[in-house]
């Protein structure tokens, strides 16, 4: 176990370390440099073309990309993602109380899913057929198909403005006490409509999983045995139905950060996608690097994560 | 004794036609987008209005007998441009689908087929662009690209999706690969290529067409979640996306619902419906996967 895990953090290192090399690659792609943000058109009537040339030169601007690109990594392996271009802080520090918003929002999304998708699947998966079978699995479809920025509006529409009944945008309100109830009350819009897809997917995945499993041999010779139907489904089928969707759920990470983009930008939740997305408008570079950065190292963690945790449940699961 | 009546052998496209037509969400769902098709290219019958040139004197009417849809914030058919738009949305969704799948199977194929090296190269390539959020790889593209338009949108969703396509191809040709048929035409000395196209791929075919209709489906939201954030198709074209961006006013969003309610309605029940098709071929070729 303990060397599978190593093994599993020493993979991620090389895909991460590329990871640096395409989001360098595509910022040096982009026209300009960083020395144009500091260069307005009215500084530009006092500077000579050698002025310009010692900026750059304090900026490391003049070295050749490679050299650069070492440096950068240098800088950011001990944390130090540079300035943000806009907001004359450091990167570490925005992303740092960004990300914490974010990932308020991006758990409750999560959470909403697991707690509220599986029960339902195995509802279901136990009531084969039914009414409540077709109809909550064609929502499921709906919910599957809809785009969260179609969600985001809609939901807006229906509850923050037809019936205003939950708030349309911030954390907190503005002359409220930002305790925990008003954070929650904040979040249960955009966290809701940010689960949908991923509860439509928990649920749809863990009735399938379940049905499957209900059908094998050692759930018929428990029945055989005269175990009571609870123990069976409870003790004996749904751990092993379970497993399956841990890859599921490991694989909503990614999807979490684009549904977070949007619903950020449209609750204005004032975390890393509303973040990305303003520097993105704003060509702030520093800021777009460190959040793609740190984008990707959390999508890595979580599938490391996922699977640890499908070997820890799993026993049958042999690393060599 | 003589057999009268032929034993009749069907193709597998006419097998998977017949199960394909059993699929009733999925035929409904061939009817409904049909009719979306023609009223987005055919919108010059359905509509005498321009989609691009404003009334000022008309803006924010409510739905009418002469504006069905009513009209939006410069005064023009909400419905014409949700017709005209969607043939922007369809025709980006289909070919940015079709140069990510082109790129997918190339990759694939060349991965599976040939191993060892490329197929490390490729594939620790395709696990990294796995590892990047696709919208948010395509929104720093697009900042840096800095020249919105048709074309670049295609390119960009194109270029950027096509790592699924990639890692199903490379999975059905390592299996294929040593298997007896590609084994014998491998003795037989036939070249690479012709091993490739003419007996591998066609074997992908089924696998593939899912696939295919879920990387358009995928497409169509990636062009709509770009246009919504403003980075994707400019104004004036329309495009379901940037009219959808038009709730993000709040004014807009609660006293004309109807501006932003179309473009949404029709890109829900558009994506519907390639979902339940794609989940139609894929218990059509393969029911092996059938998920009940």
């Amino acid at each position: 176990m303990g060397s599978y895990i190593l093994k599993r953090i020493l993979i991620s290192i090389p895909i991460l370390f590329m990871i640096t090399i395409i989001i360098f690659t595509l910022v040096e792609l982009a026209p300009g440099d960083m020395a144009d943000f500091f260069i307005t058109d009215e500084a530009m009537q006092n500077m000579t073309e050698e002025d310009i040339f010692k900026l750059k030169q304090s900026m490391g601007l003049t070295d050749s990309a490679p050299i650069r690109y070492f440096k950068w990594l240098g800088r950011t392996l001990q944390g130090d993602l540079g300035y943000s271009f806009v907001e004359r802080e450091s990167v570490s520090e925005i992303l740092s109380r960004r990300a914490k918003n974010s990932l308020i929002l991006m758990g409750a999304g999560l959470f909403i899913s697991i707690v509220v998708g599986i029960p339902i699947g195995i509802f279901l998966a136990l009531r084969q057929y039914s009414v409540w079978d077709f109809s909550l699995t064609g929502v499921s479809f709906i919910a599957l198909s809809m785009p969260a920025f179609v969600a985001g509006i809609l939901g807006m529409y229906l509850f923050a403005v037809r019936w205003p009944i939950l708030p349309a945008g911030g954390m907190y309100s503005p002359m409220g006490n930002r305790g925990l109830g008003d954070l929650l009350f904040h979040l249960l819009l955009p966290g809701t409509i940010l689960s949908m897809m991923f509860t439509a997917r928990n649920m749809r995945y863990s009735r399938f999983s379940m049905l499957e499993v209900i059908k094998q041999d050692y759930i018929v010779t428990a029945k055989a045995k005269g175990l009571p139907l609870r123990v069976i489904t409870y003790r004996h089928a749904l751990r092993n139905a379970l497993i399956p969707v841990i890859t599921v759920i490991g694989l909503t990470i990614p999807q979490l950060v684009v549904g977070a983009v949007f619903l950020e930008t449209i609750y204005s939740w004032p975390g890393m996608g509303m973040l990305y997305y303003d520097a993105v408008l704003a060509r702030d570079y520093p800021i777009v690097m460190g959040a793609n950065l740190f984008v990707a190292v959390i999508v890595l963690l979580g599938n490391l994560l996922v699977d640890l945790v499908y070997s820890l449940v799993d026993p049958r699961i042999r690393y060599s | 004794m003589e057999h009268q009546e032929k034993i009749k052998i069907e193709s597998p496209g006419a097998i998977a036609w017949k199960r394909f037509r059993k699929h009733k969400l999925a035929m409904i769902s061939v009817v409904i987008l049909g009719i979306i098709v023609i009223l987005c290219f055919g919108a010059p019958l359905f509509t005498s209005h321009d989609p691009v040139g404003m009334e000022l004197a008309n803006m924010f009417q409510a739905p009418s007998r002469i504006h069905l849809f009513g009209t939006d914030d410069l005064g023009r058919d909400v419905l014409t441009r949700t017709l005209y738009g969607g043939r922007i949305s369809l025709l980006v969704g289909l070919s940015a689908a079709t140069i990510s799948t082109l790129i997918g199977v190339v990759l694939g194929a060349f991965a599976g087929y040939f191993g060892k090296v490329s197929d490390m190269v490729i594939m620790r390539l395709t696990d990294v662009m796995l590892t990047f959020p696709p919208l948010i790889i395509m929104l720093t593209v697009a900042a840096i690209v800095r020249k919105p338009g048709i074309l670049n949108v295609i390119l960009i969703i194109g270029g950027l999706r096509w790592p699924q396509t990639a890692r199903l191809v490379r999975g059905q040709f390592l299996s294929l690969r040593n298997q007896e048929f590609i084994l014998a035409a491998n003795a037989q000395g036939l070249s690479d290529s012709i091993i490739i196209f003419r007996h591998c791929l066609p074997n992908v075919v089924a696998p593939l067409m899912a696939r295919i209709s879920f990387a358009v489906s995928a497409a169509i939201l990636a062009e709509a979640g770009l246009s919504f954030l403003g980075i994707g198709i400019p104004l004036p074209t329309p495009t379901w996306g940037n009219m959808m961006q038009q709730a993000r006013s709040l004014s807009v969003l609660q006293f004309q619902p109807w501006i932003w309610m179309w473009p949404a309605a029709f890109t829900l029940v558009t994506i519907l419906c390639i979902n339940f098709i794609g989940d139609g071929l894929r218990d059509a070729f393969d029911p092996q996967q059938m998920v009940q």
